[in-house]
């Protein structure tokens, strides 16, 4: 594959496509092998021309990125590892060689690290006995689930299907690994069941400035049928998912996907008239979540906008002149 | 067609109905209706036999289905009254060929006064979203196109079984616009929708609506986005049983294929029936607050008066008694 004049090795071409195909699923896991995507690119660079090799690394973090274009997490790996190779002013190919490599190791050890620091923090919210209820499938929501049940916490799981793409198969799978007794439910069943449920606990693909909640479609539908039955709503949620961009007002684009992951070919070609429709994303409003737990702490979804600030540089302008409200710029290191 | 053939035919819309494989309720109960003739009329002295235990099973198909409830109850009254008119020895089939005219006369003039009605509702521009597979609510639609009303139309699949897709595929045969999504969606796509209308399976005393699972969770939706939400539902759907406090019951079936998909068994097939089980109820429950609207063949009313209105079908049931006694009484006049 030639991308800008360079060659991208065969390993980064294969993680980008398992990336786009959804093969490779959840932020988390996203992110982290966007990460190793340049580490590779990286290794695999010949020859000693330190100027080649750094426009080549920004072709293949474009090329990364381009992926999947509503996951924050890949562009926030990426962003983490390119923004310190440049701090540290290679002047050499190998040392910009190394610096790719040992800040995506740093990356995934990170990331990999939240997923247990959360899977502790948010055990701490399950109280002995709960029934608890998951949508999709999200690394972080099984670290919760099974850290609360090595805590002997957990009575039962509900596992929503989660269609179109039944990611609900993979977290049954995985809970009942961790010997917890798993019910496997429609999603429409949601309400249904709600009544029996203590307390919701999900995952997330990107969390805006304002604290809303982007994640697999339904995620907003389970939220407002917990709100009306006073279940606890609890997202996990690495920061790296939150989004710098919605700061400066930009919408989190949804994705819409082939009408063929909801129906057969066969069945699109019999009925040439109805228009299928799989946003694969939803939006929960804030007011609909307890807390996003995160590597960093549990917080209130308003705080969202703290942790960007302070995690991930995103600076507010003073006020000017006065009767502007204020403006918001994201300081690019 | 002789008796054998007749039972293995009801025996097997048995099957459908109880694995919801009939789409739309008043469907399911005629189905029941036209193979319970064919039993009446081929087989002959064993009827008094196998009624009361056909009937039987036919309630336990589909256990909260007032629908089929009211239907068989319906036909079985007027099989009875034919029959003590009819001279003994006389044909049996011509009573039973009569009364099962007579079943579909009066739920296509339910049908008829509904859509007549319902469609009154629906103004040009709107975007109504439905759920599941309802005879009603497509007539309903398929009239307001025919007065003109330019709309379009937003279905839910309606898992598990998907009717939706049936009802997706009916609705573009009507040339409507339609657009399919999963129920996953139903509150993405709700900010673009005006109206609601649904189906019923029954409708209890204190006017809450059981229908398809999912059902509740649009209503739900709906009320959050200020939509207003409508059930199309004849009548013979009030379940007298629940204003002397029975609940309705709703029944979870225990069938992995229903959830997971043949292509994806292989993934839980390790543990499921052991540390995964999968549960499916077929239908749940609307509280009445999330129904702006019941629109029943005498009108659009509240879903809390549909009690008073429907006293006037239980008395055309008079004396009214339940499909369980109607049965045997037809078992034994069959001489």
């Amino acid at each position: 594959m030639e991308v800008g004049g360079f060659r991208i090795p065969e390993e980064v071409v294969r993680i980008r496509e398992g990336i786009r195909s959804m093969r490779i699923r959840g932020a988390g896991n996203i992110a982290r092998n966007g990460a190793l995507a340049l580490a590779i690119a990286a290794e695999r660079f010949t020859g000693e021309d330190l100027g080649a090799f750094l426009r080549y690394m920004e072709v293949v973090a474009d090329y990364v990125r381009s992926a999947r274009p509503t996951a924050v997490s890949l562009p926030n790996a990426v962003s983490y590892v390119m923004s310190r190779l440049e701090r540290s002013k290679p002047t050499s190919v190998e040392e910009g060689r190394r610096a790719v490599v040992e800040s995506s190791k740093e990356f995934i050890e990170y990331s990999e690290n939240a997923v247990r620091l959360i899977g502790e923090l948010g055990a701490r919210r399950i109280e002995q006995g709960d029934v608890l209820m998951t949508h999709c499938h999200s690394t972080v929501a099984v670290s919760v689930i099974a850290t609360a049940s090595r805590q002997g916490k957990v009575e039962r799981v509900y596992v929503k299907e989660t269609r179109p793409a039944f990611q609900g198969l993979i977290t049954a799978r995985e809970l009942a690994r961790e010997g917890i007794d798993v019910v496997l439910i429609p999603d429409s069943a949601v309400r249904y069941y709600m009544k029996k449920v203590d307390k919701v606990v999900v995952g997330a693909d990107t969390i805006a400035a304002n604290g809303a909640v982007v994640n697999k479609i339904g995620t907003s539908v389970v939220a407002l049928v917990a709100k009306e039955a006073r279940v606890r709503f609890y997202v996990a949620s690495e920061t790296y998912k939150f989004s710098p961009y919605t700061i400066l007002g930009e919408l989190v684009p949804i994705e819409v996907r082939d009408p063929k992951e909801v129906v057969d070919p066969s069945w699109l070609a019999e009925n040439p008239n109805v228009r299928v429709l799989n946003p694969v994303f939803d939006v929960t409003p804030p007011e609909y979540v307890d807390a996003i737990i995160t590597e960093r702490g549990v917080i209130p979804p308003q705080l969202a906008a703290l942790i960007l600030i302070e995690q991930y540089g995103v600076k507010l302008l003073d006020a000017y002149p006065a009767h502007r409200s204020w403006e918001l710029r994201v300081d690019s290191e | 067609m002789d008796c054998s053939k007749a039972l293995e035919g009801y025996l097997r819309v048995l099957g459908d109905v109880s694995e919801a494989r009939v789409p739309g309720s008043t469907e399911a109960a005629l189905r029941l209706v036209h193979a319970l003739a064919e039993v009446l009329s081929y087989c002959g002295s064993d009827v008094p036999r196998l009624l009361p235990q056909l009937v039987g099973r036919a309630l336990q198909a589909r256990p909260g289905s007032q629908t089929v409830r009211s239907i068989l109850q319906l036909f079985l009254g007027k099989v009875l009254e034919l029959l003590a008119s009819s001279e003994e020895g006389s044909l049996r089939n011509e009573p039973v060929g009569r009364a099962v005219a007579e079943v579909l006369k009066y739920v296509e003039g339910v049908r008829e006064a509904i859509a007549e009605i319902g469609s009154r509702r629906v103004e040009a521009g709107d975007t109504v979203m439905t759920y599941s597979y309802s005879t009603t609510v497509l007539r309903i639609l398929e009239r307001a196109a025919k007065r003109g009303a330019d709309f379009e139309v937003y279905v839910a699949e309606s898992r598990p079984i998907a009717e939706g897709r049936l009802m997706a595929s009916a609705l573009s045969r009507l040339d409507l616009k339609t657009t399919l999504v999963v129920d996953s969606a139903v509150r993405y796509v709700m900010k673009k929708v005006s109206k609601v209308f649904v189906g019923a399976e029954a409708i209890a005393a204190n006017g809450a609506v059981v229908s398809k699972v999912g059902t509740s969770v649009v209503a739900l939706v709906a009320k959050e986005a200020r939509v207003r939400f409508y059930v199309a539902a004849g009548l013979y759907k009030f379940s007298p049983e629940t204003v002397f406090g029975d609940l309705v019951v709703i029944e979870e079936l225990e069938s992995p294929e229903l959830v997971v998909p043949q292509d994806r068994l292989g993934e839980v097939a390790l543990f499921l029936g052991r540390s995964i089980r999968t549960r499916t109820p077929l239908y749940d429950v609307t509280p009445p607050e999330y129904v702006d609207a019941v629109i029943t063949e005498r009108g659009l009313i509240a879903p809390q008066v549909v009690f008073y209105f429907a006293r006037e079908f239980l008395s055309t049931q008079s004396p009214y008694v339940s499909v369980e006694k109607l049965a045997e009484e037809v078992a034994r006049l069959w001489r």
